[in-house]
């Protein structure tokens, strides 16, 4: 087999894997465009087309269940989640970046081990506290629990981004007579404004996905997210249907967010968690 | 004299809110996770008294023995199948070919879609009347009857499947940054002295990837230790047992049994495990740091 062949060969081999695990990744995606265009006696006849065009299920989905609501709450606890992550990050990150001090060693463990913790292992005591100190089914009682789990990442992932910026520009501003603080927020946070808004994008998406928090820490109707609230229609008799045009409603907006963003977002991913 | 004072506790301001929080939301839950499985404990009451260790007897009942198996299962070839197809894909979409950049957008979608979600299309996907496969299966003649993807005996490895769909993006992404590392000219000279494909994966892409592949494969490891929401929603740790993992069995204990105990017992196995795999990855991470 001559060389030629032999790059023709495996290039063909990589083509049909990558179009293989393609179209895995895409299936149960397309699935659920197709059943979210199928009336509900149909489903089950057409499943590889959407023969059916039948875009009433869109606009059925917000009587059927009270899809706007669980949006509402989704949107809190994501946007609560992010803006508390970027701001607590902005400050462990900049400690851990520019100062020596003692227990940062400890200090970072920590915050690392955060990272692989189980939710579930927590979310009873976190329970606990939160309805002692009448948290419970609040929005900020389930949204410092997320952060508990999740403020690893930005922070790691902003300390990576702060290590970047030379200190001599601070040290030329302190000259100047600006605080840490006012160097910080003046030259070291607009340098990673690429960073903040990764940051920013990555823990909503934590946010967004929350399943077991809001489903252990809330009770009331107005605090149920999404990923609660659509999982609750399956059951014995699911409406499929209507299950997947609120799973596509709640994911095709994570998805536009990514594939805009996507070259900052897969960079922040890997600075975050494998230096 | 002043100013060096304030050096000393500035960086202790900085990290105060996350410090305070940490011990709020981490601390206390987790000695409290310590003293309830001590004794007879409820979600109402917390601690309620001393019994001798019996909550921990649960820890080697063949119900929990079960549960551990089956998360080990789950976990190792969860954790398998997304390394080997993370390489694999990385693998293939590394160096340029058409419609690249197309196939590198597709395959990183799992990574944006949340468990909760992935769970409600694979169990609509997987239906064992109406699914997608089974019709697909059906209309090409390849099955006369449809297979119950969720039932007895398969359960297991769907629900492995589906962790690896979710888990592989992450694998790709880490992979993918860690090969474009690899200098070209290693790779040409091997090819000039008439290296094969594979001889030049183990001998030159393999010993480049290692670090990020140890510290990839840690934490997806420690991370599908305590995956809930998927198996929560697409089996409720059915049939019979067959997928009910650790993580799910705590919330059962607690939440369903009111054994608070109990769970928090279990609680401190996986957390002793998890805490493991996150110390070794965190020692390694310094190790590479250092040099």
């Amino acid at each position: 087999m001559s060389r030629k062949t032999k790059r023709k060969l495996i290039l063909t081999g990589r083509m049909i894997f990558a179009i293989c695990w393609s179209v895995f990744t895409l299936i149960p995606i397309y699935t659920a465009f197709v059943t979210s265009l199928t009336k509900y006696e149909n489903i089950g006849k057409s499943f590889l087309w959407p023969t059916d065009g039948y875009f009433q299920n869109y606009i059925d989905i917000w009587t059927r269940i009270d899809l706007l609501g669980y949006f509402k709450a989704t949107i809190i606890y994501a946007v609560g989640t992010s803006l508390i992550n970027v701001l607590l990050a902005t400050f462990a990150a900049y400690a851990l970046s520019r100062y020596r001090f003692k227990g940062k060693v400890f200090y970072s463990f920590i915050i690392f081990i955060t990272q692989v913790l189980p939710q579930v292992v927590i979310s009873i005591p976190v329970f606990m506290i939160l309805n002692k100190i009448h948290l419970y089914d609040t929005y900020i009682g389930v949204i410092i629990a997320i952060l508990a789990t999740s403020m690893a990442f930005p922070i790691l992932l902003l300390q990576s981004f702060f290590d970047g910026i030379p200190v001599a520009l601070e040290e030329a501003a302190a000259i100047d007579g600006c605080s840490r603080v006012g160097c910080l927020f003046r030259i070291v946070l607009p340098l990673s404004a690429p960073g903040i808004a990764t940051t920013f994008a990555l823990s909503f998406f934590t946010g967004w996905g929350q399943y077991l928090y809001p489903l252990i820490l809330t009770r009331s109707a107005d605090k149920t997210p999404l990923t609660v609230g659509i999982a609750r229609m399956i059951d014995n008799q699911t409406p499929w249907e209507m299950v997947m045009v609120g799973t596509l409603l709640a994911i095709i907006p994570a998805i536009i967010i990514y594939l805009c963003a996507q070259r900052y977002l897969v960079q922040g991913m890997t600075a975050g968690a494998v230096k | 004299m002043g100013k060096k004072g304030i050096n000393k506790i500035e960086p202790y301001l900085f990290i105060l809110p996350t410090v305070i929080l940490l011990i709020f939301i981490l601390g206390i839950p987790l000695v409290n996770v310590v003293r309830f499985s001590l004794g007879k404990s409820n979600i109402i009451q917390g601690f309620i008294e001393w019994n001798s260790f019996g909550n921990f007897q649960y820890l080697v009942s063949s119900k929990f023995l079960k549960a551990l198996g089956v998360t080990g299962i789950y976990v190792a070839f969860g954790v398998i199948g997304t390394v080997v197809f993370g390489i694999l894909v990385a693998l293939s979409l590394n160096k340029p070919m058409p419609l690249r950049g197309l196939f590198r957008s597709i395959v990183i979608i799992p990574w944006i879609v949340p468990d909760a979600f992935a769970a409600s299309m694979w169990k609509w996907v997987l239906n064992s009347q109406y699914g997608f496969i089974n019709q697909l299966l059906m209309e090409l003649n390849l099955i006369s009857q449809p297979i119950s993807f969720l039932g007895d005996g398969k359960a297991l490895w769907t629900v492995i499947v589906v962790r690896v769909w979710k888990a592989a993006p992450f694998m790709i992404i880490s992979l993918i940054a860690a090969l474009q590392v690899i200098p070209l000219d290693i790779e040409e000279a091997a090819d000039l002295d008439g290296a094969s494909a594979i001889q030049k994966f183990r001998y030159i892409t393999l010993p480049y990837l290692k670090p990020v592949l140890v510290t990839t494969t840690l934490i997806v490891t420690a991370w599908t230790f305590q995956i809930f929401d998927t198996v929560y929603i697409m089996t409720t740790g059915g049939p019979a047992r067959q997928t009910q993992l650790v993580a799910l069995e705590i919330y059962n204990k607690a939440f369903l049994d009111y054994d608070l105990g109990t769970a928090c017992a279990i609680a401190l196995v996986v957390l002793l495990i998890v805490g493991m795999i996150g110390f070794f990855k965190f020692k390694r991470e310094r190790k590479v740091e250092d040099i």
